[in-house]
């Protein structure tokens, strides 16, 4: 009877209801029935349908021609059904969007693996049956996480739901609390389907200031100091005033990928960086023979985390461009980017194993196909490429490649194009047994990313230019040879080396959280010789001027003569091998991991021990609120090996002529090795790190310290930084941190000795809906032996004063603020003062780092703003005014000077100022 | 001895600027407004579907019935400050080109205005409308002084003496005037197809004025027997011609709105003269040409898509972004087709006060001309076309100010930076070719080698534009 009663109830509810018109789901000519105008019904119809779902009735109030009379006459008229989103990739799209914003704003840094995270946070992967590798390559989740995760699932234990994993022990709150959001427990919040990511980026970035200066190097045909030269004052004699860099131009950057939930995934990407055609243009269009896919990257992969009939196997398999990761990064991890103290914890991770890539990477790219299968036990993964890398090339006075034969000579071409080679100055055509020279194999000095992306006849049109002032017509009554170096010998060339490569790792792990790893590859260069110059040869190579063989022997240039080559005195080879072993364990709090690898050189290639090698270890341990990271490492000076990227204080040729003495380099362009370096310097060190969470008040930030020493010339130093967070109330938070470095602190005597201190204090108000201002204020000196720029006084000429030490200061302040009007709509701002007498300051802004030497002013606004639940659109506009050091160079010069006869030394100020705008729009579906 | 050939390049020089516009070196074709109403400049002038504002159907003959308002007007005024800043490279002890020193910077402001109105009426499904409007097309406003100082004295803080001063000075804009037509049939609610037609006339007049004036001090110095030169030129030419427009927009359901435009290559009269006198000196003759400037002028054509989206979001929001192509080529083999991006934004971040965002990237060419020889000995032009890349960005908001009249703002910061060719050759300032002395009179620095500069040294060219707009608008 109840029974009944309930539902004759029901029948007569939905029977009442059934007159009545819906708001949230009537089309406009149901809405246009009601006793209302038709703009009336039209406004309802736009506000449901452009602003938002009704939640009830009340809400007609917000659209300005619904009065309260209107209001009382549609109440009874209407209804407003309960809205709840029903499409689940929009409802975790929702759910996760404030990572992915996280995400985005660290993908500066990260370089292609925000897009493997933000794929892992739409569809997450079942905690039940991943693997170790799998947990570590998510942020902020340790191996101890791992364990304890994996030892609960081998239990026979499932975790069922978030709180369940919380429940897990041993894991941390951090990796709880990351982990969470990357994993499903029973089933997955979207199922299997089509999903699309398109992305579009417009960016007029400004050159980094090294880059800057060295476009700005002029090819001059002497050191200054010599009487009879009249270098031309002509703007064309760098590479920024031929090509015209001033020119704004724009990074141009497309990217759509797509999948099939985690199972089947494609995507396409084209990065054209600036001084390149752009997007709608290929190189062809202009006279160039690269295509438009050299420049684009894409893959097409299948994933498949439990192959059928084979338990908890997973499977990868891509085609096209992939990256590889393994172990601590030295034998394999493959980019084009450096990132200081990479450590592989916290945010500092590595995506092992075989991912898609569509970074920017070009240079370390690998392309081709890759395989990789996996359980809980085992692993291997076999990996092929073949791809055409940008390399340093010895070049003829013609732009031509020096050629190189298998004995080890140059070849050259005479006027008959007849091969020859020179012994003791005569050409040699032949060689003793009679055969006839032959060498079809590029001389080459390494690889190299160039900074200005020309192809090859652009950049020769431009040596052939420079090469011009190398050799002017000697003045009336004079001749001479000018010049050490009669023409431009080693240049940048596009798609130099074809270098197929192949490598394979395979992994074991006996126990939970236990592996050991083997990793090898070789990269095949079929039409190339990589060859470098012994120490005692190399600057007559790489310098212009016999005046600088002397004075820029430096022993830090070892670095650059123990690059690897495939011809040595005792060896020629067509490749390069690395192989390595890695491993690691998980013993109670503590996590222990570590690799080591060897570079093939003279020993035997699977022999370990008989050649240059590098080896990391490191100990993690971790407690609710505290961690320690421990890490020796130790890389030779000749392992040179650019498909590393572990942990390191510097990049491989800092200090080097490759950075500080550009002026001197036959070629400014042969700093882009260091510039756009990827490789850890050789260093032998040790590192600490830690993080304290006292209570909700005081806060020990990430402070580390570490202890190294530069093997190419034994300097050591010591670096040390450490902050405390203090604070008292909700909305206000105080930071102080203090960086110490000394340099060369072994030995105070020596030239490169210097200390550095840097001490920041920032106060932070957190208002309301999550808006935030900060002060920030920075103070740092620099103590290190003196330089004439620094202190001889600016009359010109005065050159004359002794020095001792020099005593550099500089400060920054800044005010960052964030605005939030409302979910969809953000604005951040900062403005930035800095003044560095030869210091250099960085900053963070909201996606990128900038740093910024000598003293000028900054402001940068962003907006990020949410145009709909899957379309985002960032804007940002920046300008930088400075100054820079060569205001004080040219105070110092000598107007005066005989050697500047008949040319202009008067100008009335030196000022840079820089816009840069960045446009980014990204559509989700 | 300034040469008949130093003074040709000059002349040259200063011809390749006559087709400027707020900036006196513009390229070829003038600087081009963009959206003309103050809404869509602030949307970053992305608007080939835009059926918010009357003026809408000037850049879409379609939008007009798009709109589907019965009747819309829409005034807009505007004001440009536009900073033209030009450099010389400087060079340290090393002989390294290290940067940029600033001699001359101006700052000048113009203003300009446009209006447009149309009636439209329902016929069953269809819709018919028409519409006129009036607007520049581009401005040839450009103000220009560079002063010429020696260096003496600089050491010790004096006062450099000013030796002459350059003006150039031009005024003119080419205005747009035209009738649109536009038929819609619209077959639901936010389903709609717009076809329409724009035919304009054009014209423009065009006064343009450089001059190379010596300052008393100048003439004092080297006395009453010397002539110091004057140069002067005056050019006053007229466009005059027809410019055709088609349009589509397409209403696809409550989301999104498509537009497309077309514009043929127009090919407009012009007619006029140019003028220069150079001023005889010492043993040389007046130097005056007079150059009657009939022909063609061509402007590309230009085709342009572009997409509105109507999202749901609590901002009430609408995202537009237009690509345009502009096919240079067919106006000079020296120049490349280019491609132009728009894009905007409009958010109500609190109840009927929209926040507008947007951004532009703009292409454009600057032509520079330079006196040369051919393999065959005779004198030639070397033309130099130099691809500008102007991006924008914008914002604006709105007041509603009565029913159905909106009051619209829009702000825009606009930059480049380009090469060109210093303007006024420094050979001109060498006042030993007019005294015949083998010193200086007007130059303390015995060293100082006055000579032209080519493209080894050529100026760096910084410019910047703040855009102010305001419309007025009414649509029932």
């Amino acid at each position: 009877m109840k029974k009944l009663f309930l539902m004759l109830f029901a029948l007569w509810c939905i029977g009442f209801l059934v007159g009545k018109v819906d708001l949230n789901t009537a089309s406009l000519s149901e809405l246009k029935q009601l006793p209302i105008t038709e703009a009336q019904a039209r406004d309802i119809y736009e506000y449901r349908t452009f602003v938002k779902i009704l939640d009830n009735i009340y809400d007609l109030r917000d659209i300005s021609s619904i009065d309260q009379r209107t209001l009382n006459k549609l109440k009874p008229l209407v209804v407003v059904s309960l809205y709840t989103q029903t499409d689940e990739a929009a409802a975790r799209r929702e759910e996760i969007r404030y990572l992915i914003e996280r995400l985005d704003s660290n993908e500066g840094a990260s370089e292609g693996m925000a897009d493997v995270w933000q794929d892992f946070l739409m569809t997450p992967q079942n905690v039940n049956r991943m693997h170790f590798d799998d947990f570590i390559s998510l942020p902020n989740v340790s191996a101890i996480d791992a364990v304890a995760v994996l030892k609960r699932v081998a239990r026979g234990d499932t975790i069922s739901e978030t709180r369940d994993l919380r429940n897990t022990m041993g894991i941390s709150y951090y990796g709880y609390s990351n982990l969470r959001n990357y994993v499903y427990f029973r089933e997955p919040p979207v199922k299997n389907r089509l999903m699309f990511d398109a992305q579009m980026q417009y960016y007029t970035r400004p050159y980094e200031e090294g880059q800057y200066d060295m476009l700005h190097e002029a090819f001059v045909p002497k050191s200054f100091g010599n009487d009879w030269v009249i270098v031309p004052h002509d703007k064309r004699i760098s590479y920024w005033g031929y090509f015209n860099v001033d020119q704004v131009q724009p990074d141009y950057m497309a990217k759509l990928r797509m999948r099939y939930g985690n199972n089947f995934k494609a995507g396409i990407m084209n990065y054209s960086p600036k001084a390149t055609p752009g997007l709608l243009f290929s190189d062809a269009d202009f006279g160039s023979d690269r295509e438009y896919l050299t420049t684009t990257k894409y893959y097409a992969g299948y994933e498949n985390t439990r192959l059928p009939k084979m338990g908890n196997t997973a499977l990868k398999l891509y085609l096209g461009h992939y990256r590889a990761t393994y172990g601590e990064g030295l034998v394999m991890e493959n980019t084009d980017f450096y990132s200081a103290r990479k450590t592989g914890f916290g945010f500092s991770k590595r995506i092992m194993g075989i991912t898609p890539d569509l970074s920017r990477t070009q240079e370390y790219a690998l392309r081709g196909a890759a395989i990789e299968l996996k359980n809980p036990k085992f692993g291997v993964s076999f990996f092929v490429s073949d791809d055409e890398k940008d390399a340093i090339a010895y070049v003829n006075e013609d732009g031509s490649y020096v050629l190189r034969d298998n004995f080890g000579n140059d070849v050259f071409k005479d006027e008959n194009g007849d091969q020859y080679y020179l012994a003791n100055g005569v050409r040699m055509y032949s060689y003793e047994d009679g055969s006839v020279v032959n060498a079809d194999k590029r001389k080459l000095f390494g690889y190299v990313n160039p900074t200005l992306p020309y192809d090859n006849d652009t950049l020769i049109e431009a040596e052939q230019w420079f090469n011009e002032t190398l050799n002017p017509t000697p003045p009336p009554g004079q001749s001479y040879v000018p010049f050490a170096m009669p023409y431009i010998n080693l240049a940048t060339r596009r798609d130099a080396m074809r270098e197929k490569l192949w490598g394979t790792h395979l992994q074991v792990s006996p126990f939970i959280g236990t592996r050991i790893g083997f990793t090898t590859y070789t990269a095949l260069y079929d039409n190339a010789h990589l060859v470098v110059p012994d120490f005692n040869n190399l600057l007559p190579q790489v310098l212009r001027d016999s005046y600088y063989y002397t004075k820029l022997n430096k022993t830090m240039n070892a670095e650059i003569s123990s690059m690897y080559s495939t011809q040595t005195d005792s060896y020629s080879r067509d490749y390069r091998r690395v192989i390595g072993i890695d491993g690691g364990t998980v013993l109670g709090h503590i996590a222990v991991q570590g690799e080591y690898a060897e570079l093939s050189v003279d020993g035997e290639d699977f022999k370990l021990g008989d050649d240059p090698s590098a080896w990391l270890v490191s100990a993690h341990s971790q407690f609710e609120n505290l961690y320690f990271l421990t890490l020796f490492r130790n890389y030779d000076v000749d392992f040179e090996n650019p498909y590393s990227n572990s942990f390191s204080e510097h990049e491989r040729f800092d200090d080097t002529i490759l950075e500080k003495n550009i002026y001197a380099l036959t070629n400014p362009a042969l700093s882009d090795l260091y510039h756009n370096s990827n490789q850890s310097a050789p260093e032998k060190g040790v590192y600490f790190e830690t993080r304290y969470k006292f209570n909700n008040y005081f806060t020990i930030g990430r402070s580390y310290l570490d202890l190294w020493e530069r093997l190419s010339d034994g300097r050591r130093s010591a670096r040390f930084q450490s902050e405390l967070e203090f604070r008292p109330l909700y909305q206000l938070g105080m930071r102080l941190r203090y960086k110490n470095q000394v340099n060369r602190y072994d030995d105070t005597a020596e030239r490169g000795v210097s200390k550095t201190n840097e001490y920041t204090v920032a106060v932070r108000t957190f208002l309301s809906n999550r808006d935030f201002l900060e002060l920030e204020y920075r103070y740092n000196t620099v103590l290190s032996p003196p330089y004439t720029s620094l202190t001889n006084p600016a009359q010109p000429g005065n050159n004359t004063m002794a020095a001792a030490m020099t005593l550099m200061t500089g400060d920054y302040i800044a005010v960052n603020y964030t605005h939030n009007f409302n979910d969809n709509l953000k604005l951040q701002g900062s403005f930035n003062f800095w003044y560095g007498h030869g210091i250099s300051h960085w900053d963070w802004e909201d996606m990128e780092i900038d740093f910024m030497g000598e003293k000028g002013a900054k402001a940068w606004v962003a907006i990020s703003s949410r145009i709909s639940e899957n379309m985002y659109m960032n804007v940002k506009f920046r300008n930088k005014t400075y100054q820079d050091k060569e205001l004080r160079i040219r105070q110092n010069n000598d107007p005066n000077h005989s050697n500047l006869a008949d040319q202009l030394t008067y100008f009335d100020r030196v000022e840079h100022s820089e816009n840069t705008i960045r446009l980014s729009l990204d559509y989700r579906f | 001895m300034l040469s008949n050939k130093s003074l040709l390049i000059l002349s040259l020089l200063l011809v390749a600027t006559a087709l400027s516009a707020f900036s006196i070196t513009d390229s070829h074709f003038g600087y081009r407004y963009g959206a003309l109403d103050a809404r869509g400049f602030a949307m970053g002038s992305a608007g080939m579907y835009n059926n918010m504002r009357p003026a809408g159907f000037v850049m879409n003959p379609a939008n007009l019935t798009a709109q589907q308002k019965t009747v819309g007007l829409d005034v807009n005024g505007l004001i440009n400050r536009s900073a033209d800043t030009r450099m010389i490279p400087l060079y340290n002890s090393f002989d390294n080109y290290i940067d940029d020193a600033v001699y001359a910077s101006n700052i000048n402001a113009f203003t300009d205005f446009a209006g447009a109105g149309f009636g439209s009426f329902a016929y069953e499904g269809f819709r018919f409308g028409v519409g006129a409007y009036h607007m520049p097309y581009s401005s040839f406003d450009g103000k220009y002084r560079e002063e010429i100082r020696n260096n003496r004295n600089t050491d010790n803080d004096g006062y450099p003496e000013k030796i002459a001063q350059n003006d150039i000075e031009n005024e003119g804009a080419l205005l747009k005037t035209g009738l649109a037509f536009a038929v819609a049939y619209e077959y639901d609610d936010y389903w709609n197809v717009n076809l329409g037609f724009d035919f304009a006339l054009m014209n423009a007049d065009v006064t343009q004025e450089t001059s190379i004036l010596w300052t008393d001090w100048s003439h004092q110095q080297v006395g009453d027997s010397v002539v110091l030169p004057e140069y002067r030129r005056l050019a006053k030419w007229e466009l005059e011609g027809q410019q055709y427009k088609i349009g589509a927009a397409f209403r696809l359901g409550p989301r999104f709105g498509l537009g497309f435009t077309f514009v043929p290559k127009t090919t407009l009269d012009r007619s006029g003269s140019d003028y220069t006198r150079r001023d005889a000196y010492r043993n040389t003759p007046m130097d005056s040409t007079f150059v009657d400037l009939e022909g063609d002028f061509d402007l590309p054509s230009e085709m342009r898509i572009g997409l509105s989206y109507f999202p749901r979001n609590i901002m009430n929001t609408v995202f537009s972004m237009d690509v345009e192509q502009v096919s240079f080529s067919e106006a000079m083999d020296v120049f490349e087709d280019a491609y132009n991006i728009y894009v905007g934004v409009e958010h109500h971040v609190a109840k009927r006060i929209p926040l507008r965002l947007g951004f532009q990237a703009v292409n454009s060419y600057h032509l520079d001309s330079q006196a040369a020889v051919n393999e065959a000995g005779e004198d030639i032009t070397l033309f130099t076309a130099n691809k500008i890349l102007t991006p924008m960005v914008t914002g604006g908001s709105s007041v509603q100010i009565a029913k159905n009249v909106v009051l619209d703002l829009g702000f825009g910061y606009a930059w480049r930076e380009y090469e060109a060719l210093d303007l006024f050759g420094d050979a001109y300032y060498n006042d030993k070719t007019y005294t015949g002395s083998g010193s200086y009179s007007l130059w303390p620095t015995s060293y100082i080698d006055l000579q032209n500069r080519g493209w080894e040294n050529p100026d760096k060219v910084k410019e910047s534009f703040i855009t102010l707009n305001a419309g007025l608008s009414f649509s029932w």
